[in-house]
């Protein structure tokens, strides 16, 4: 099922209007009442987290009554619908408030991400900042754009390959596992610099302006990957599994590098996965 | 004391930078508005430095006496770096905290101001633009958000966890390159270690009780006298690597704060080992 320019435009309509009606009201305005933890002290669910993909959820399936919606919250209540998504002929994939630590901490990093899956193959992806209505895309073949809310749009493209130690990079080590976690976090020393920020939005976001050279995860979630990938290899990026395979929307697991180019792909795979 | 600085007019100062110089030219930067320092990481913008022109004409013009120390002036004329030590008063100014971040479109930024009167900081503030709130402190008064409708909230600093709960903030970019790949392989120690380049930012979180440790390496006094008053006046243990109080004529030496002493012994044995 093909997704048309108008369904773009809805989409991130419907996206803005999260962020204006259920998020930034919430902003440094939690009570405790309104932060549950989920599996640790860092992973954390707000109201606005459920009422953003509540919102977001009806509007799609208003208009798309027969396509699969998976949502951090939904995934958390059926753990089918991932696998779901490599055979679903129309699929949206939503991250209400991607960065729920910061969010909760009053950190001004989060953002809602939404991507389109049809037939298995990431079609569309949107990263939305809510503080100041800023927006990047990409549709799959027609290159990845930074549209601020006023209006003004301009073609984003990565950033130029660059040997291991002029490279500014993120690797989520500390969602890893030993002997990953000491292996890679001491390899992080290579680079000219490495930062965490808790929130994927933004990684992709700059990862697709070119301001840092790589993002790499164990773990893929689809709310909180395939927009940014999708994104990203329309501003001129390489990914791939850790065994080189191509990432597919339904799975959660291989690990992601999404770099510059195939060189710096395998460049960071070797000094800082240490594979 | 305080008293030869109303802190009410320079937090109103910096949101009035905020709002003239910085937030007007986010994500607007053309080329030619952002300059590399030091190297390629180390930037400065239009927006740092229209600012801090207007925070240095308006604290000249409020205070003529004190001695006026911000980020890009010293970077002009390094020896006004000096004067800090032994000045009656000065007024220390960031004017944007989190260049790299600014400069890249991302909104992890802030304005930050402190006073020092015979070498202790008696005062400290943390403006975020995008909230539009303030952190900041007196000493001896507690640390504060504050938000320009008047509301004000009191903060405090987490309570103490076990080392393999612990989550916070390590700057170890400016780390020697032997001893990094060290300190960042003992971080896989702690729960979590996060790095937001932006000291603003980070000192609010964890004044604000959301972190357990705060590390930094390279101490220039804009960066970090504020929150390192705010911390302590939320309850916070800051000390330099060595053990010693960290005060504003420190330039080196690194800081590492925690909610009491004993998480501060414990990450300087098991993590922070420089």
């Amino acid at each position: 099922m093909a997704i048309n320019d108008n369904d773009i435009a809805f989409l991130i309509e419907q996206v803005r209007q999260a962020g204006e009606i259920e998020i930034m009201p919430r902003f440094r305005n939690l009570v405790d009442g309104d932060i549950a933890e989920k599996t640790s002290a860092i992973d954390l669910v707000t109201q606005a987290d459920l009422l953003a993909e509540e919102r977001i959820t009806k509007a799609l399936r208003q208009r798309f009554p027969q396509a699969l919606i998976v949502g951090e919250e939904a995934y958390d209540a059926d753990r089918s619908v991932v696998p779901a998504l490599n055979h679903a002929e129309l699929a949206f994939v939503i991250d209400p408030v991607d960065g729920t630590f910061n969010f909760a901490a009053g950190l001004p990093m989060f953002g809602t991400i939404l991507a389109v899956v049809a037939n298995g193959e990431t079609v569309a992806g949107i990263i939305h900042d809510p503080i100041l209505g800023d927006t990047i895309t990409a549709v799959a073949g027609g290159g990845a754009h930074l549209t601020r809310r006023n209006g003004s749009s301009k073609r984003l493209k990565v950033a130029a390959p660059k040997p291991i130690s002029a490279m500014t990079g993120i690797v989520a080590w500390a969602h890893m596992g030993e002997p990953e976690r000491s292996r890679i976090a001491g390899n992080m020393a290579k680079l000219r610099m490495s930062f965490y920020y808790n929130c994927s939005a933004y990684e992709y976001w700059m990862l697709a302006c070119g301001k840092i050279d790589f993002v790499s995860h164990q773990t893929l979630n689809p709310w909180d990957h395939l927009a940014g990938l999708l994104i990203h290899r329309e501003a001129g990026g390489y990914s791939a599994h850790y065994d080189g395979s191509a990432h597919r929307p339904g799975e959660m697991t291989g690990g992601i590098i999404a770099a510059a180019d195939r060189e710096s792909w395998e460049t960071v795979r070797r000094e800082i996965i240490g594979l | 004391m305080t008293a030869a600085v109303d802190i009410t007019l320079l937090a109103n100062l910096l949101r009035d930078a905020a709002q003239a110089e910085i937030l007007p030219r986010f994500r607007r930067l053309a080329a030619g508005d952002i300059r590399i320092k030091s190297e390629a990481t180390d930037l400065v913008t239009e927006a740092d430095e229209q600012a801090e022109r207007m925070i240095k004409r308006e604290v000249e013009r409020l205070w003529p006496d004190a001695v006026f120390i911000g980020e890009e002036s010293v970077a002009a004329h390094p020896d006004l770096l000096g004067k800090l030590e032994g000045a009656d008063l000065a007024i220390i100014v960031d004017p944007v905290d989190g260049t790299f971040n600014f400069a890249a479109g991302v909104p992890a930024f802030g304005v930050m101001a402190s006073v020092v009167v015979r070498g202790e900081t008696v005062a400290g503030i943390i403006f975020d633009p995008m909230g539009d709130d303030w952190v900041m402190a007196e000493k001896g008064s507690g640390a504060w958000l504050r938000r320009p409708s008047g509301e004000a909230e009191r903060l405090k600093v987490a309570a103490p966890v076990a080392l393999e709960h612990m989550t916070g903030f390590a700057s170890t970019g400016f780390i020697d390159k032997r001893k990094r790949a060290e300190v960042m392989g003992n971080l896989a120690k702690v729960r979590f270690a996060s790095n937001y380049r932006c000291a603003a930012h980070e000192y609010r979180t964890f004044a604000g009780g959301h972190v357990h440790y705060a590390m930094y390496n390279k101490i220039l006094p804009w960066d970090h006298l504020a929150g390192v008053l705010i911390s302590e006046e939320a309850g916070a243990y800051a000390a330099r690597f060595d053990g010693s109080r960290y005060l504003p004529h420190h330039f080196d030496g690194g800081l590492l704060l925690t909610p009491d002493k004993a998480s501060w012994d414990m990450l300087r044995q098991e993590v922070f080992t420089l």
